[in-house]
């Protein structure tokens, strides 16, 4: 079996945003939607005072809220862990906007237009409008056309970057690791097996496929 | 089945250098012509230290492109008036028009005479960035050098905002104008206020990422809570500028504490530290070679530094005979008198730097100081050795590093020669692991730090300074910064201009210092990728000194403060548009020292928007006009464009009488640049590079550090005492007094042997008063600044996205507050404030952080912007606004810190 | 933004088929059941049926696609909302046959997919993982008792239209009824509040609280005097229980109003570390805005 998850090391990430910055051009992501981004944490009181940096988005979760409650299968998970969304079914009902504890979904109503409405859309707008995700459940795909891609031609996800989601390829601090948790040979699961980690709200129950790694075993 | 690949069919290669933590490369996909993401080069993961990644900057470049509020025909100002609140009424032109108007102006200048009244260039220019603005300028530089002289000392942020005293004192000390951990070796990091995650770009964000995951233990000492911090072993909230005391009770520990575990054997062989001083403060001298002695323990007595087969005395005091040589002519004799080593001295010197007394001054537990001098000495592994290249080193993984604020302006110098003791004392200084510099842009030649490694008469590492003496002292300033003039150490290379004391160009625009020529306006100003009446101090002071310029031609991407005065605009292609081939690789600013060199080349990955022209073209077009074509040429063949288009083993020059298009002089380029790359075997041409976008080849590591060339040349480091500067202080200081100037008095006190320790909040609190005529007590907060990644460098403020993902970082939203602070004075996260120096006052938001001391407030990034399209409704502060420039908080290199006292008041409840 | 934001994806539209849709199905069942006990309510399915329509009706103008509508039914198997929509179908055309037949069994049948409608919609909200404040399994019987508690109130209101209607309800187990759906709602009020203290972000708390004291003076205790003083009064029976349904039905959409519009705040971000960094120590977590660390 195959099951994709995104590894966070929040001992390396810096909140640089150069993740949230490169889903947004992959994507294309309307002004103020961010599939991926990166959250700044202060915990503590003066002085002793820690800050971390958290990156956040769809957790692909196995028991996936969202795919529960999608009254018409627009969402839904695949057997390689991935939680999809046709967007030709979907009827934009923002049921599973409210089932995800991670506020990982938007739905977008209007055309992108980074400047607002008087300046109309830019030409890179007009290019890759996705006017297929217009008012309907959209977030984070894992890239899944890339993992597609990479499969069907004998690429490792997380490995190769034609088969890596954006914000992995991008990041900076080398902090976002992707790969398949099932293999146990893979980039992931080595990660998790010499670093302590936690899943976000893991008393939710939603088997989430995003681990934070936060101290080396 | 094979498909296309969702990444994109078509990928152009080009690179960002946006800021001086570049350059990086990148891919830019385009889809039908239009440019629809930025994307990792990972052709080059293996061979560039980023790993063919770029930061969150780069990708704001697509919207750069396409930005609706752009500027994309030339304009020209039709009022006359000139104003922050008067309408420019800018209306389109030709770009005939707008070239040939600045040609008519620079031909008239050099028909008339090419230096003013004041005997001042009457051309200025004013390029921001870092000098990064170099690697998208094209051939201007070949152009501005065919109308030289042109004044480039009217700063937008050098020396105020620059990491000014570490440029000019690494360089001094051991050609670093900057500074950095080997970080991909060092095992302990006492950073001081750098904001590496945040100002390190990709190479430093990767390799400080690589460091913490092999446990690398790096403390932020810092007022407050940083992305660095953030990302640190530990955060040491210290007093704002206090950094010096700090330093100097680590030294005191290291010297009273923990002697006899220094590395004496790198202190005696490849410092000063076992020369002799005499009663005066100069080394004691040989009589007949005037060499600097030294106390050889074999022969038992004074020796010059250089006789062979010695073991000169690290410590201990001698009754010796000698020399001295002063300043200018002064000369002693001396028979039979004190002198100690250098290294006696320090330990003298130090004697009262406890932890006890640093803690007090620093508002940290003096435990933690001297638990933080312990933990560096004992990651230090004194003794132990690495082979790099073939050749063993000494292996010493741990590292100072300083920031902004720390390593500029009042207590610079300190902290800058205390860390670099700091590394000198354990033998870390220029050695794999330990402290080093990437770059040199005072010393010759600026492409190799190691070339530039001379040896002086003294023993030490030769350095370019200004002359002091009587007959060479450059006594009439040739700039109206007066850099040369004032400022021995910045030398005089093509850098040396932007380092001297800029703001001394704009404070005597309006009121010039005693007995010095009157600072007249320049003819013509050239500006481009910068905006001063943003970025510089007391903007409302340069905002209305820039409109008083009579003739501004700004390179405009779109509207903003300063173009605002301009008389012409001219706009360039942006980034993404234009073509230049640059070097890279090798060791250059920040962390960027790579195992590779050689040449990347941006190119245009889509089709120019308006009627934008390459740089180059203006450049070229305006060489025409100006009818220096020729001198154009011959600088662009001499290699002002980047590559020498002749030497002894090729010819790509070009034809001199004629103007070239854009494509062949970057052709020319491109064939000599793979020329000298392969030695002359090969001369692929424009086509080669737009296709792989970049050719390297290998940088030997053993070039990272000075110490083989340092060790080959028998070269000391000048430290632990400070004869040169000494000397140079005290003849600078005659020659001003000669002309009856004494208001750069207090700066001559720099130039010390030791560094005095001093009250440096004192010191910014007594001249705020002094100048202001205020209670200091009724500011009662010191307010700083931090970077802002998504923001620094890129000019980038009127990007939707950037401005976008920046607000998932907390401190961008307005003035950052402690919040036990804030709940104490009533004040709650959100509401509207007034923030208030002696200066002026500015309004924002109030964000209430926990990781911020409570007698501190931060101001990140530069915004206040007023003209900037979308940035102007911003509404974030900035502290521009609020810093005086002052003479008196100006230090002897020129620089001052970012560094204010403030009061808050509220003026409007959370919404 | 770390902590818990406040819901505005579904808006007063939604709320509206919260409201709508819980009143019409209560009301259906409680006309079944007054039927039964011999009351005329037959004519109440028409309205009922209305009152569903118009809930459906006002999600539809909230979808983002409505054209595409008729695919809410192809997740039967888990989704709540394709279960609702399905026994919709079944109930509007039982209802308005019922009002049209006068048919006292047809109430009766219509009752069932007007309970499993309410009951879906429960479970609508109980699923709803990402919201604190709806994912408790206490919204289940607050849900179905305000329905219910609501479409008793609707029948009070409208009960003088029946000849014998008001007299039946005080006389026999009507009144009973009423009062135990007041006091049942009530109840699940309280017990839906307990479920959330500590366990809701701080926010969602600070809106029940306030909710608390209209609900509880004005939906439970206000209803529960008028019914009792209808008990006594018999000449003023007929206002008495109008004015007393009127609170029923008025309590139920504010509750439903403030716990879908107010209360909805999501779950935020938390963590249950902050790391070591290189060579530090790691550090605590934070689940900022929850009055509790959990």
């Amino acid at each position: 079996m195959t099951r994709y998850v995104m590894v966070a090391d929040i001992n390396r990430c810096v909140g640089c945003q150069t993740c949230t910055a490169a889903c947004k051009h992959t994507n294309a992501t309307a002004p103020g939607v961010q599939w991926r981004k990166v959250l700044d944490f202060e915990v503590g009181t003066y002085p002793n005072v820690r800050r971390a940096f958290i990156p956040v988005g769809c957790n692909h979760c196995l028991d996936a809220p969202c795919a529960d409650v999608c009254p018409t299968l627009a969402t839904y998970k695949r057997p390689d862990g991935i939680v999809s969304i046709d967007y030709d079914l979907c009827i934009g009902c923002a049921y599973c906007i409210q089932a995800c504890p991670y506020q990982a979904r938007d739905r977008v109503d209007i055309p992108n237009k980074a400047y607002g409405k008087q300046f109309g859309q830019m030409k890179h707008e007009q290019k890759v409008p996705h006017s297929e995700r217009r008012a309907v459940a959209q977030k984070c795909t894992f890239c899944v056309d890339r993992i597609d891609y990479g499969t069907a031609n004998g690429l490792t996800p997380g490995i190769d970057p034609d088969a890596t989601p954006a914000c992995a390829n991008s990041c900076i601090a080398n902090a976002l690791i992707f790969g398949d948790i099932d293999d146990p040979e893979s980039n992931v699961s080595q990660l998790l097996r010499t670093h302590e980690h936690f899943q976000m709200h893991e008393e939710l129950e939603t088997g989430s496929g995003f681990y934070y790694l936060w101290e080396r075993k | 089945m094979t498909t296309e690949s969702p990444t994109g069919k078509t990928k152009i290669p080009t690179y960002c250098y946006q800021c001086v933590a570049g350059p990086d490369l990148l891919n830019v996909r385009v889809e039908d012509g239009i440019a629809t993401e930025v994307q990792p080069n990972f052709d080059a993961a293996d061979c560039t230290p980023a790993a063919g990644k770029v930061c969150v900057k780069a990708f704001g470049l697509i919207q750069k492109v396409y930005n609706p509020h752009r500027i994309l025909t030339p304009m020209k100002r039709t009022n006359p008036k000139k104003g922050r609140n008067e309408d420019p009424k800018f209306v389109p032109i030709s770009w005939d028009e707008a070239l040939d108007t600045i040609a008519d102006k620079v031909k008239q200048i050099q028909v008339e005479g090419k230096t003013d009244e004041a005997g001042y260039p009457k051309i200025a220019a004013s390029f921001g960035g870092g000098g990064t603005s170099t690697y998208y300028m094209g051939t201007f530089p070949a152009f501005l050098s065919a109308i030289t002289p042109i004044d480039m000392g009217f700063g937008s942020g050098q020396g105020v905002k620059c990491y000014h005293s570490e440029h000019l004192y690494g360089e001094l000390w051991h050609r670093a104008f900057i500074v950095t951990p080997d970080t991909p070796k060092c095992d302990y990091i006492i950073s001081f206020g750098m904001n590496i995650e945040a100002s390190g770009g990709v190479c430093g964000v990767k390799r400080h990422a690589d460091a913490r995951d092999r446990g690398v233990k790096r403390i932020q000492v810092e007022p407050h809570l940083s992305q660095t911090g953030a990302a640190s072993s530990e955060w040491v909230p210290i007093r704002p500028k206090t950094d010096p005391a700090f330093m100097f009770a680590l030294i005191h520990v290291l010297l009273h504490e923990q002697r006899d575990r220094l590395d004496k054997v790198f202190l005696r062989d490849r410092t000063g530290s076992p020369y002799l001083v005499a009663p005066n403060g100069y080394y004691l001298r040989d009589p007949e070679s005037k060499k600097p002695l030294i106390y050889d323990l074999k022969s038992k007595q004074a020796v010059p530094f250089d006789t062979p087969d010695t073991e000169p005395a690290l410590e201990g005091q001698y009754i010796l005979s000698g020399i001295e040589l002063g300043a200018d002519e002064d000369r002693w004799e001396h028979q039979d008198i004190k002198v100690t080593t250098a290294f006696e001295k320090l330990v003298e010197h130090m004697k009262p730097f406890t932890p006890l007394w640093a803690g007090r001054v620093c508002d940290v537990d003096h435990k933690i100081i001297r638990r933080i001098a312990l933990e560096y000495l004992d990651h230090a592994r004194i003794g132990e050795t690495i082979e790099v290249d073939g050749r063993t080193m000494p292996l010493r993984p741990v590292a100072v590093t300083l920031g902004k604020t720390v390593n500029n302006g009042w207590g610079g110098f300190h902290c800058c020669w205390a860390r670099t003791m700091l590394a000198v004392l354990v033998g870390a200084l220029e050695v794999p692991g330990g402290t080093i510099g990437t770059t040199v842009r005072i010393n010759r030649p600026a492409s190799d730090r190691n070339d530039s490694v001379k040896l002086s008469e003294d023993g030490f590492l030769a350095y370019p300074m200004n002359p002091t003496d009587k007959e060479n002292w450059v006594a009439k300033p040739e700039v109206r910064n007066a850099n040369r003039t004032l400022v021995p150490l910045v030398g005089n290379s093509a850098w040396s201009q932007a380092l001297g004391p800029t703001h001394l160009a704009w404070m005597q625009q309006e009121k010039g210092p005693e007995h010095w020529p009157q600072a007249t306006k320049p003819a013509l100003w050239f500006v481009y990728r910068t905006n001063p009446a943003i970025s510089f101090w007391d903007t409302e002071q340069i905002t209305e000194t820039i409109a008083t310029f009579p003739f501004t031609v700004c390179f405009a991407y779109t509207r903003d403060e300063t173009n605002h005065m301009a008389d012409i605009l001219l706009p360039d292609r942006t980034d993404l548009e234009g073509l230049q081939l640059i070097r890279i690789g090798g060791t250059k600013f920040i962390e960027q020292f790579w195992d590779h060199q050689g040449f990347a080349l941006r190119q245009p990955v889509t089709e120019p928007q308006g009627d934008t022209r390459d740089f180059t073209w203006i450049s070229t077009e305006l060489a025409r006009r100006c009818g220096v074509l020729e001198k154009y040429n011959k600088a662009v063949n001499r290699g002002a464009a980047g590559v020498a288009l002749k030497t002894d083993y090729y010819d790509f020059s070009l034809d001199e009488s004629q103007a070239h298009d854009v494509e062949t002089i970057w052709d020319a380029n491109c064939k000599a640049a793979s020329a000298e790359i392969t030695g002359g075997k090969e001369s692929q041409g424009l086509d080669y590079y737009k296709e792989k976008g970049y050719r390297l080849t290998g940088f030997p590591r053993i070039k990272w550090y000075l110490t083989a060339k340092m060790e080959d040349e028998g070269v000391r480091y000048e430290l632990p005492y400070q004869e040169t500067l000494k000397r140079v202080g005290v003849q600078l200081g005659r020659r001003l007094h000669e002309r009856g100037i004494s208001w750069w008095d207090e700066q001559l006190e720099e130039y010390e042997g030791l560094p005095d320790m001093m009250d440096f909040q004192a010191l910014w609190e007594g001249a705020l008063e002094r100048n202001f005529g205020v209670d200091i007590s009724d500011y009662p907060f010191w307010l700083v600044t931090s970077r802002s990644m998504q923001y620094a460098w890129g000019g980038n403020v009127s990007i939707q996205m950037i401005r976008e993902v920046s607000q998932n970082i907390g401190t961008h939203g307005g003035l950052v507050m402690n919040t036990g602070q804030a709940h104490k004075l009533g004040l709650k996260d959100g509401d509207r404030v007034e923030i208030t120096s002696p200066l002026s006052a500015t309004r924002g938001i109030l964000v209430t952080r926990q990781g911020i001391r409570p007698d501190t407030l931060m101001l990140m990034g530069q915004f206040d912007h007023w003209a900037t399209p979308f940035a102007k409704d911003f509404d974030v502060p900035s502290m521009n606004s609020l810093v005086p420039m002052l003479l008196d908080l100006t230090d002897s290199s020129g620089s001052g810190a970012d560094l204010a006292r403030v009061k808050i008041k509220k003026i409007g409840d959370a919404k | 933004m770390l902590g818990p934001t406040l819901q505005k994806r579904w808006d007063w539209r939604a709320a509206g088929n919260f409201i709508c849709g819980g009143t019409g199905s209560g009301l259906l069942v409680v006309a079944a059941l007054l039927s039964a006990l011999g009351l005329h309510t037959t004519g109440y399915a028409l309205l009922a049926s209305a009152f569903v329509a118009t809930g459906l009706g006002l999600v539809w103008l909230e979808i983002g696609r409505p054209l595409r509508s008729m695919n809410v039914f192809r997740n039967p198997a888990t989704s709540w909302m394709t279960r609702e929509g399905m026994v919709a179908m079944l109930l509007l055309p039982l209802g308005i046959l019922t009002f049209f037949t006068g048919s006292t069994s047809l109430l009766i049948l219509s009752a069932i997919p007007a309970a499993l409608f309410l009951y879906a919609q429960a479970r609508i909200l109980h699923m709803a993982k990402g919201i604190p404040a709806w994912r408790t399994n206490a919204i289940n019987p607050l849900i179905v008792t305000t329905g219910l508690t609501e479409g008793m109130g609707v029948l009070l209101i409208f009960a003088g239209l029946v000849e014998g209607n008001v007299a039946a309800l005080f006389v026999g187990y009507g009144w009973i009824i009423a009062l135990s759906l007041v006091f049942l709602r009530g109840a699940a009020w309280l017990n839906y509040r307990y479920s959330l203290a500590n366990n809701a972000p701080e926010q969602t708390l600070q809106v029940l609280e306030r909710a608390n004291i209209v609900i509880t003076l004005l939906g439970i205790a206000t209803p529960l005097v008028l019914l009792f003083l209808g008990k006594s009064y018999a000449a003023y029976q007929l206002p008495l229980a109008a004015v007393a349904g009127f609170f029923m039905v008025l309590c139920g959409w504010f509750c439903k109003y403030q716990i879908i519009i107010y209360a909805a705040y999501y779950q935020g971000f938390a963590i249950t570390h902050t790391p070591a960094r290189g060579g530090g120590k790691p550090g605590p977590g934070l689940k900022p805005g929850w009055r509790l660390p959990q």
